[in-house]
């Protein structure tokens, strides 16, 4: 019996072993983009007669608000002249775009513009919109748009 | 005589107690990470974030307790491209019978399981990784290490 009872006591005194596990974890991140109009812009006319635009004056320009995850690429498209009155011919105006806030492109441009974008929480962007046409405008309401893409 | 009959029964008394189950650390439950709406973290906390959840057991009824440690939070595999510096978080609740545990990996790593007590421990594990300048579209995936000692 003291054989025994030496013996059990030494076995319960033996250290178990020691294991080590990696625990994964795994995830996946898309890019994710949102963009929505908040303010929309509004042209006035400048002095000489020549220039209706955000930028004239008490113009306002249109508010962008932007969310984005991951890397997006926010695009301008070429402005084009939607509505004009009934006695407006168009084709002579020249359409321009700019762009401040969030990033800025303040030099105004025919073209489409683009900019990249990573992480970013609710931001604004601005945008001007600026017709120019040296024979002027007749009286009337005229409406012009670009359209922006986050993608 | 007695004694010659008692020496087989103390060897297989060693043989059992020497042989007898290791702690075992078994992951029941995979870990998925989820993007915050910000962002910046990503974590099994979040929403849509799955915490990992273990099985942990000790067969052998002997008198040691068992102490368990979390460790060597890393990110594991990321997009190509990805470089952005990151800081990691780990956190854990355990229960076991009669106890319970929970800690981090800044803070109480580890945690000690009484005896006999230790037949069965679950713990179920968050983890966190965060980058102010947030993360790339892609896969990511993190690994921490659970020790049972």
């Amino acid at each position: 019996m003291r054989v025994a009872g030496v013996v059990v006591l030494s076995g319960l005194l033996l250290p178990g072993t020691a294991q080590a596990v990696d625990v994964t974890f795994t995830g996946l991140v898309v890019d994710t983009c949102t963009i929505a109009l908040t303010t929309p812009g509004v042209m006035l006319l400048s002095n000489d007669g020549t220039i209706l635009g955000s930028d004239q004056g008490l113009g306002v320009p249109a508010t962008v608000t932007v969310v984005s995850i991951g890397t997006n690429t926010i695009s301008l498209a070429e402005p084009t002249l939607l509505t004009y009155p009934a006695g407006y011919t168009p084709g002579g105006e020249t359409l321009e775009i700019a762009y401040t806030g969030l990033a800025s492109h303040p030099l105004f441009s025919e073209m489409g513009l683009s900019f990249n974008v990573g992480l970013l929480s609710l931001s604004e962007l601005f945008v001007d919109l600026k017709m120019t046409n040296p024979d002027g405008f007749v009286q009337g309401a005229y409406t012009a748009k670009t359209v922006l893409t986050c993608s | 005589m007695q004694l010659m009959r008692l020496a087989p029964l103390a060897m297989a008394l060693i043989a059992a107690v020497s042989t007898a189950e290791a702690c075992t650390v078994a992951v029941a439950t995979p870990g998925i990470l989820a993007l915050a709406s910000n962002g910046q973290t990503l974590s099994s906390s979040n929403s849509g974030g799955v915490a990992s959840v273990l099985a942990i057991s000790d067969l052998d009824l002997d008198l040691n307790g068992r102490r368990i440690t979390v460790s060597n939070l890393r990110l594991d595999s990321t997009p190509a491209g990805f470089a952005a510096p990151v800081t990691y978080a780990a956190s854990y609740t355990a229960t076991w019978l009669l106890g319970s545990a929970s800690g981090s990996l800044a803070s109480n790593p580890s945690f000690n399981v009484p005896p006999v007590l230790d037949l069965v421990v679950t713990l179920t594990l968050h983890n966190t990784v965060t980058s102010t300048t947030g993360f790339r579209q892609g896969n990511y995936s993190t690994k921490t290490t659970v020790t049972c000692s």
